[in-house]
């Protein structure tokens, strides 16, 4: 059944492209005037009406410039970035997620920035961490606008409870494993000690970085082996066969929320500023932790959540790099926003806002590990997205007993060298 | 007397089964009514029908609307796009409808086929060179990409429908009407159209839900917020990357079926009008 409109009659066609080709005749060339931009994000409707006020915000300081906003949820923005991309209607800033900032650069729709710095833009300001992120050969193709630490996410109460090892500094993966049997010997299950952990492709990154690798090679190549793999989703055999572990059928009917979240678990591995999120739907009472290592590094890094991006198209480069400096470094737009968009990535944003708990939690959280931080990795190669995709689809294979580990490690390694070679 | 004793428990059975099907059926509408008064953090997970303690916040937050835009402005605009689809696509449809049914032109049975071939077209095949087309005619972020093909008579599926339809209608009556004086419009007008009513009434309920439950189109077309319809506006409640408000989705998405369940109720007589008589009563 076709539920769709289906393409407009020939003739129809015909018709409209020839007066597409006038239009196009008359248009563009002169780029003056009052510049007028539109700007694109992702977010829900808390975030919409937050955007609003930051808009008016910057329109009063810059009454020459107009701001056009438009918005729509995660997987809707980049259907209609895509779209848009293809049949040029880019919105002149765009939030961009670093996931995708690699594809989108080298198509070359996305503008180099660096002209713009010390100019409109100040990235200066932006924390050591962070300061390269965005940056690709050299050019300057997105700023971040807040960032994030992979982490642990806990229960205190029930670590303790169980007499379980408690986190600290410089722990191991064996005593963590050993906190998850505690844990769910305890409780009897209710909660389990952690959801799956080696459904996590962040997880596997943080052991390659403990042991001096990478997730993917400076030049986008896969950074670990069908053997590494196949080891690391073989690590939770015993924790699944001893029930240490939420069960992928229990895990599963939780979705969409996380384990976590729907407090079938006493732990999770996950980005510290999904804390927020856990915090509101979990019942127990939640802290941050130090990731588990076996080298006493952490692995961890301050990795970019967002970014925001200009069109290599638009017709006012200056006006975007302008906004784009007040999003990223205006202490009122931090104040408006809060930790909606992870904790900011300037000092200047980082310092005007009144944290509220958990959020003030997390930045606690981020200066204790500061000096435990690593450089970031480059900008993830094209197909990354993908690459994650396919990752948790076959771990769930794993986790179900459907696959051997050795089977589904070769299989996601070709996967992997037939996207990241196209 | 045997069989007396026979049906007797067999309609029980039939009774029980019929009774048994509509439970299965009702279950998700009657999830979706219930969660809409459950408490936003219980809702995913919940297998309970109706919420122990009904609150109302998800309505309240619903009807809050977003980023300042109250939700009956996406209503407005559902609905404002939702009749002029319908107006569009049931008039078009018809007039190339009675085209394909009545006329004798060259190169109708090519036309016909390439029509038919439209609908094997996949709408994302067609997008992007429909983007670009809007795009260059400054039309994006208007109703009008969304709009201007259902007036075009692009949905080929109404246009078959409607033809199936005319081409049972006997002959007879357009010679009928000739005699009484009626060119090929007044065929249409006086004989046709009225006699092809239920095949307008299943047109029209057909177009108003998938214009109202569209998505897509909306989503690429459509730029400023003050002019989305709902199903954008749903989308903004659960966002994967923030904290989704389930509650104020599913209470929205409450309010958002009101429309469609009335609509279907003023024309459902229609509907079933077609299927039953299926051409003509004497």
């Amino acid at each position: 059944m076709v539920k769709r409109m289906g393409g407009a009659t020939t003739s129809a066609a015909a018709a409209a492209l020839v007066l597409g080709l006038v239009a196009t005749g008359c248009g563009g060339g002169e780029g003056g005037g009052a510049p007028e931009i539109r700007y694109s994000w992702w977010g829900n409707a808390e975030r919409a009406q937050m955007m609003r006020e930051a808009i008016k915000l910057f329109e009063q300081e810059h009454p020459d410039i107009s701001v056009t906003p438009t918005f729509s949820e995660y997987n809707t923005y980049w259907e209609k970035l895509s779209t848009q991309v293809a049949g040029g209607g880019m919105p002149d800033v765009l939030q961009m997620d670093n996931a995708y900032l690699r594809e989108y650069s080298d198509r070359g729709v996305l503008l180099d920035l660096s002209g713009q710095e010390g100019r409109n833009l100040d990235t200066a300001t932006l924390l050591e961490g962070l300061g390269t992120a965005g940056v690709i050969d050299g050019a300057r193709y997105g700023v971040p606008i807040g960032g994030n630490t992979f982490s642990l996410v806990y229960a205190p109460e029930v670590f303790e409870e169980a007499g379980a090892p408690m986190p600290e500094d410089g722990w191991t993966w064996e005593e963590y494993d050993e906190a998850l049997s505690k844990v769910s010997a305890h409780t009897d299950g209710d909660p389990y000690g952690a959801s799956d952990y080696t459904g996590l492709i962040w997880v596997l990154e943080a052991q390659l970085r403990q042991e001096g690798g990478a997730l993917f090679t400076d030049d986008g190549k896969l950074g670990f082996s069908k053997e590494r793999l196949a080891e690391f989703w073989a690590s939770g055999e015993d924790l699944r066969q001893d029930g240490a572990v939420v069960p992928a059928d229990k895990a599963a009917q939780a979705q969409p929320l996380a384990p976590l979240g729907a407090n079938l678990s006493a732990s999770e591995f996950t980005w510290d500023n999904m804390l927020t999120r856990y915090v509101e739907e979990s019942k127990l009472d939640l802290e941050l932790a130090p990731l588990p290592t076996d080298t006493g590094d952490s692995g961890q890094y301050l990795k970019p959540s967002m970014l925001l991006s200009a069109s290599a198209q638009t017709s006012h480069p200056d006006a975007a790099a302008k906004f784009i400096d007040f999003m990223i470094n205006d202490p009122e737009v931090a104040e408006i926003f809060g930790g909606n968009r992870g904790i900011p990535a300037s000092r200047t944003q980082r310092e005007a806002i009144d944290y509220t708990g958990v959020d003030q939690a997390i930045v606690d959280y981020e200066d204790s590990r500061m000096a435990d931080l690593q450089e970031a990795p480059p900008a993830p190669p094209a197909g990354a997205g993908a690459l994650e995709t396919e990752f948790i689809r076959l771990s769930e294979e794993v986790h179900h007993g459907q696959m051997s580990p050795d089977e589904a490690a070769a299989e996601f390694v070709s996967f992997a060298e037939r996207t990241l070679s196209s | 007397m045997r069989s007396s004793a026979a049906t007797r428990p067999r309609r029980v059975l039939w009774h029980a089964l019929a009774l048994a099907l509509l439970g299965l059926i009702m279950y998700p509408l009657v999830w979706v009514a219930g969660a809409s008064f459950t408490p936003t953090n219980d809702v995913v997970g919940n297998t309970e029908l109706l919420p122990s303690e009904p609150v109302l916040d998800n309505y309240a937050r619903a009807l809050e609307g977003m980023a300042g835009i109250p939700v009956w402005r996406f209503l407005g605009n559902s609905l404002l796009l939702a009749v002029l689809t319908v107006v569009g696509t049931v008039a078009s449809s018809a007039l190339a409808a009675y085209a394909f049914a009545r006329l004798r032109f060259r190169g109708r049975n090519t036309m016909f086929v390439l029509m038919i071939g439209t609908l094997l077209m996949p709408f994302h095949a067609v997008i992007i060179p429909q983007y670009i087309i809007f795009q260059q005619l400054g039309l994006v972020d208007t109703y009008i990409p969304l709009l201007l093909g259902k007036f075009l008579a692009t949905e080929a599926f109404f246009v078959f429908l409607m033809v199936q339809f005319m081409r049972q209608l006997p002959r007879e009556l357009d010679q009928a009407a000739r005699i009484d004086g009626c060119g090929y419009w007044g065929i249409f007008w006086h004989v046709i159209a009225p006699l092809s009513r239920p095949a307008f009434g299943t047109a029209a309920i057909f177009a108003f839900i998938w214009s109202w439950n569209d998505l897509f189109a909306p989503l690429i077309y459509l730029n400023t917020p003050e002019r989305f319809p709902i199903p954008l506006a749903l989308r903004m409640f659960a966002d994967q990357t923030s904290t989704s408000d389930f509650g104020a989705m599913i209470a929205m998405s409450v309010i958002a079926l009101i429309p469609v369940v009335l609509f279907f109720l003023a024309f459902q007589r229609l509907l079933v009008q077609g299927m039953a008589t299926s051409g003509l009563k004497g």
